[in-house]
């Protein structure tokens, strides 16, 4: 839902999606999105716990001197913590 | 991706598992009309599946085939099993580079020789329009007789266009990548190899990584972030010229890092070499170190440098003094002050004579002003009928 303070209006946004098992779902302002690189959004929703990435990642975006103010909430379906693996390429010839 | 030892990839025997990794399987296989062994990189099934795949992979393949470098893994061909896409490349008797750090420390002569040759090949690739993205320890390999090989150009690009692998994956080593690659940069260019060989040289000369978190998380958020620990804060006796040069390669902004990776080596053997004794270094060593060098038939040898060297001569009452000093060797008195000069561009080496008296020879052909010689390793270089023989290696 996007509020603002001139406007009388209210927009609503509305997406249906089926959650699985281990999913998560972050939702967040501008002042993180665009800020703070995508990959590491990434990698802390799916390494960190919803409460420790928030904060590092709201903690990343003060430090990026964001032009706009930070909301970030992140929900784990399932709360297992998982490492995010980055596709290793490694194989040898030798 | 279940191909047995034994079985028969194309015209190739699979002998032997050589490694796997996340995108492909590697094996040491026999290619009887030749007579030979090769590597097989035989990529993951799904890939095979995905739309436009297969064309991706060859237009990539075809790129990486036309490298011809002697520190790049020759590709042989590419060809496709069962659905699945495969690489063949020569097969390297040796270990990887991760394995040998493993096995025992570098020498100081192990570290400029690798950093030479990975150096000369990455140059090789940037000249062509070609990224490695995914330069490190595992990607180069050391053969039992002592070559150093880059492998593994563009896969990581072959592995981005996977979504069925990837999805938003990160694609690469967090530990190697460079902090616009970890942000998922649009456009790349040398730099994000000159970073990764930059770590990777950290890693040689210091002993450890800069970044070496136990999250993918905190490496990248370093990579991008954090300065990289002051390499004399944990080796207090590296030259600090040395820190230098390595800190500039690791900068975070791009622009802030050495402009081409021949920038950085030829930065790195200045403050590097003078910790060796050059005349304990054979020309074999020269040679295999990818320094150019002259040697003379009396065992003297001349590095060749970047840019203009000249070669003449000496005379301190006309005021000449040449690159490379021919007077010791020149008994007879019958090298001109000013006999002829290298211009080194890159890795071409031309030698144009100077309007010389006596001429300048190779391979007992005269070289005329106006025709320069690409010098080759193993060439002769004859100045007039003075004696003094000077063979070219690089």
């Amino acid at each position: 839902m996007a509020i603002t303070a001139k406007r009388t209006e209210v927009k609503s946004y509305k997406v249906e999606e089926q959650l699985e098992s281990d999913d998560i779902v972050l939702l967040c302002s501008d002042g993180l999105w665009g800020v703070v690189p995508e990959t590491l959004i990434q990698a802390a929703t799916m390494e960190l716990s919803p409460q420790v990435a928030a904060d590092k990642l709201v903690a990343l975006a003060n430090q990026s001197k964001g032009p706009d103010n930070i909301s970030v909430i992140i929900a784990r379906r399932a709360g297992v913590t998982r490492k995010m693996t980055a596709l290793d390429l490694d194989e040898t010839n030798g | 991706m279940s191909i047995a030892i034994g079985e028969t990839v194309g015209p190739y025997q699979i002998q032997e598992l050589l490694g796997q990794g996340g995108m492909a399987v590697v094996y040491k296989a026999y290619h009887p009309p030749l007579d030979r062994y090769v590597a097989i990189k035989v990529m993951d099934a799904a890939l095979g599946k995905e739309r436009d795949f297969i064309e991706r992979f060859r237009r990539e393949a075809r790129v990486i085939a036309k490298l011809d470098n002697i520190h790049i893994v020759p590709v042989y061909g590419f060809d496709e099993h069962n659905g699945q896409p495969y690489i063949v490349l020569k097969f390297i008797d040796g270990q990887t580079l991760r394995d040998r750090m493993k096995a025992s420390p570098l020498s100081k002569l192990d570290i400029l020789k690798i950093i030479s040759a990975v150096g000369d090949g990455l140059q090789y690739a940037h000249n062509r329009g070609v990224l490695h993205r995914d330069t490190k320890p595992s990607n180069v390999l050391v053969g039992h007789d002592g070559k150093v090989y880059l492998t593994d150009f563009g896969l990581a690009r072959i592995a981005e266009s996977a979504s069925s692998l990837t999805g938003d994956m990160i694609v690469g080593t967090p530990q190697y990548i460079s902090p616009e690659q970890a942000m998922n940069a649009e456009r790349l260019d040398e730099g994000t190899d000159i970073y990764s060989f930059g770590v990777m040289i950290y890693e040689m000369v210091i002993g450890c990584l800069p970044f070496d978190g136990d999250t993918t998380f905190s490496i990248i958020e370093d990579h991008i972030y954090k300065p990289p620990p002051l390499p004399r804060t944990i080796k207090p006796d590296l030259p600090e010229e040395v820190e230098q040069v390595i800190l500039k390669t690791l900068a975070k902004q791009r622009s802030d890092r050495y402009a081409r990776v021949a920038d950085l080596v030829n930065a790195f053997k200045k403050v590097w070499l003078p910790n060796i004794d050059q005349s304990e270094i054979s020309s074999t060593t020269m040679e295999a170190l990818g320094i150019a060098t002259l040697l003379a038939e009396n065992g003297k040898s001349f590095p060749v440098a970047e840019g203009t060297v000249i070669l003449g001569r000496n005379s301190s009452s006309l005021n000449v003094r040449n690159d490379i000093d021919l007077t010791n060797l020149d008994i007879k008195k019958i090298v001109s002050r000013r006999h002829a000069m290298i211009q080194r561009k890159d890795n071409d080496f031309v030698l144009h004579d100077l309007d010389s008296r006596n001429g300048t020879f190779v391979n007992g052909e005269r070289l005329l002003p106006t025709q320069p010689h690409m010098l080759a390793s193993g060439d002769v270089i004859e100045f007039g009928s003075s004696g003094v023989k000077l063979t070219f290696f690089r």
